[in-house]
């Protein structure tokens, strides 16, 4: 039960504290008027090269974009501590670490599948296209399984950021692979075999091809398999991400660079 | 004649506050993590991006038309990105009333500013042109070299007088980097840098005349393409010093009421 409440009311304290983009001056533009146009630009480059349709742009980007809040969110809630003069308190603080990061990754992820879902009704309504009833909520469970698997990634970077100071230069290179490997805009047939392969190992790559599926048609038992190896990437980004965070909790008490880096 | 000298002097000096502020900042710039380094590496991966679409293609449809938009993408995003929270980042540095209260003039100081962006954003189109070319094996055809090089030299005076007018209209904003942010992929969708300008829509045209780099990169294309690239540089040339007097205009607007109101850190 403390565990609960440590994650679920720290995680909202912290989101609301250091979460950078809730004004609705940033997190308008930012998180929903930002990922539409990126969709358009696609959906007009795809049009200018004759490859694609522009659904399969619609819902790579839509997908891709929980990329933003999920990385960039994960580097606001863990590393920006330093920056309040909060880190020494958290780390020195007996909460289970477990619950505690957990928690701060619980609103980034919602933010991420809100963003998400957003993208992709505008882009029904700009774009004049419709997705099939039935495929609505599986693919919110897909975008969900998605902002997770991207969180994963964005605690390890966080994890990073307890050391280093450049965690956010890091988070804009890691959304920029994400865009480039996941298959969000360039078709795998595409990418050079190396990248290829390396597009497998990432977050969002299986839960976009799962939500390209069920966008043309195909049953959640359909893509089921796509859904379990994109969950399987993601818990592989989390666990590494909370033991890159112990581990440089415990070198930074050790060595007493917490507040230095 | 006895007023030539101080003038010669004065616009010497000025010369002389122009070199002296770019430098500065062209070395700031290119030690920032932001305006240096992700200024540069941001646009190579989406030129990457449009490198790996167009082979998909089999027929390079895309190459054969914006090699050199795409190259000029990273300038947009320099201007839009950096210029729109330039005066937000001498804010939070403790420079803002520092350069307002200089004696020279604030456009002058903004504008000299804006250029070393542009300065630094010549890297990316370099590295483009070279990762096109070394990377994907894609030709870089160039038939009038000198006339090429002059629409490249006024297209990032041009998009650096825009960063400029960018960065002036965002003085008041405390979230002026959003507004960067938000104009990157219209600037490159309006622009004509990746894909053709007659497949966007009626609306957009005149918003594209109206964007000196539409007219740089059309004469870019053109000198590359050993036709007259005359027109182009005109347009171009005609809107850069358009935008200087708008931004001149309105920072002496906005300084005033900042100093009228006494809000020009509170913003």
């Amino acid at each position: 039960m403390r565990s609960l409440r440590l994650a679920f009311i720290g995680g909202l304290l912290t989101y609301r504290g250091l979460f950078g983009w809730l004004s609705p001056w940033i997190y308008i533009p930012n998180l929903l008027v930002r990922p539409v146009i990126q969709i358009l630009l696609f959906v007009q480059i795809g049009r200018a090269a004759g490859i694609e349709n522009p659904q399969f742009f619609v819902i790579g980007n839509a997908i891709q974009f929980t990329a933003v809040p999920c990385l960039f969110g994960m580097v606001m809630t863990v590393a920006d501590e330093r920056s309040q003069k909060l880190l020494g308190i958290t780390m020195s603080s007996p909460a289970p670490r477990l619950p505690l990061f957990l928690g701060r990754a619980l609103p980034v992820a919602v933010v991420g599948l809100l963003v998400s879902a957003f993208c992709i009704a505008a882009s029904t309504v700009i774009l004049n296209f419709s997705l099939p009833g039935k495929a609505i909520a599986p693919l919110l469970l897909v975008i969900l399984v998605a902002a997770a698997s991207c969180t994963g990634l964005g605690l390890v970077n966080a994890a990073i950021g307890l050391r280093h100071r450049a965690a956010i230069v890091v988070a804009n290179i890691l959304d920029l692979l994400l865009l480039l490997l996941s298959t969000a805009d360039i078709p795998a047939r595409a990418l050079p075999h190396p990248l290829r392969v390396l597009s497998g190992y990432i977050p969002l790559t299986h839960a976009i091809a799962a939500g390209r599926q069920l966008a043309a048609g195909a049953t959640l038992q359909a893509v089921a398999p796509e859904i379990g190896r994109e969950v399987a990437v993601g818990a592989v980004y989390f666990i590494v991400g909370l033991i890159t965070l112990k581990y440089l909790e415990f070198s930074s008490r050790r060595s007493g660079s917490l507040e230095t880096a | 004649m006895s007023q030539r000298p101080g003038r010669a002097r004065r616009a010497a000096a000025g010369l002389h506050v122009v070199f002296v502020i770019w430098r500065i900042h062209v070395k700031l710039y290119l030690a920032s993590p932001f305006e240096g380094f992700l200024n540069i590496v941001w646009p190579l991966f989406f030129a990457a991006m449009a490198f790996l679409i167009d082979d998909a293609t089999g027929n390079h449809v895309i190459m054969r038309y914006t090699l050199f938009g795409i190259a000029a993408m990273g300038v947009w995003s320099s201007v839009a990105v950096s210029g729109s929270s330039l005066l937000q980042h001498a804010r939070w540095g403790g420079m803002l009333e520092l350069i307002v209260a200089a004696p020279r003039s604030f456009s002058l100081i903004l504008a000299s500013m804006t250029l070393a962006l542009e300065t630094t954003a010549v890297f990316s189109f370099a590295a483009t042109l070279i990762m096109a070319r070394y990377l994907f094996g894609i030709p870089v055809r160039i038939d009038d070299p000198a006339l090429f090089i002059v629409a490249v030299v006024l297209t990032m005076i041009a998009m650096g007088m825009f960063g400029f007018v960018l960065a002036v209209s965002a003085v008041r904003y405390r979230s002026a980097w959003v507004i960067g942010n938000v104009l990157e992929y219209p600037g490159w969708i309006l622009c004509g840098f990746l894909v053709p300008l007659a497949l966007l829509p009626a609306w957009a045209h005149p918003v594209s005349d109206v964007l000196a780099p539409t007219w740089g990169i059309e004469a870019m294309r053109a000198a590359a393409g050993g036709q007259s690239p005359w027109t182009g540089l005109l347009i171009c040339g005609a809107l850069a010093v358009a935008y200087v007097c708008a931004g001149v205009l309105i920072a002496r607007a906005v300084v005033q009421s900042a100093r009228v109101h006494a809000t020009l850190a509170l913003s």
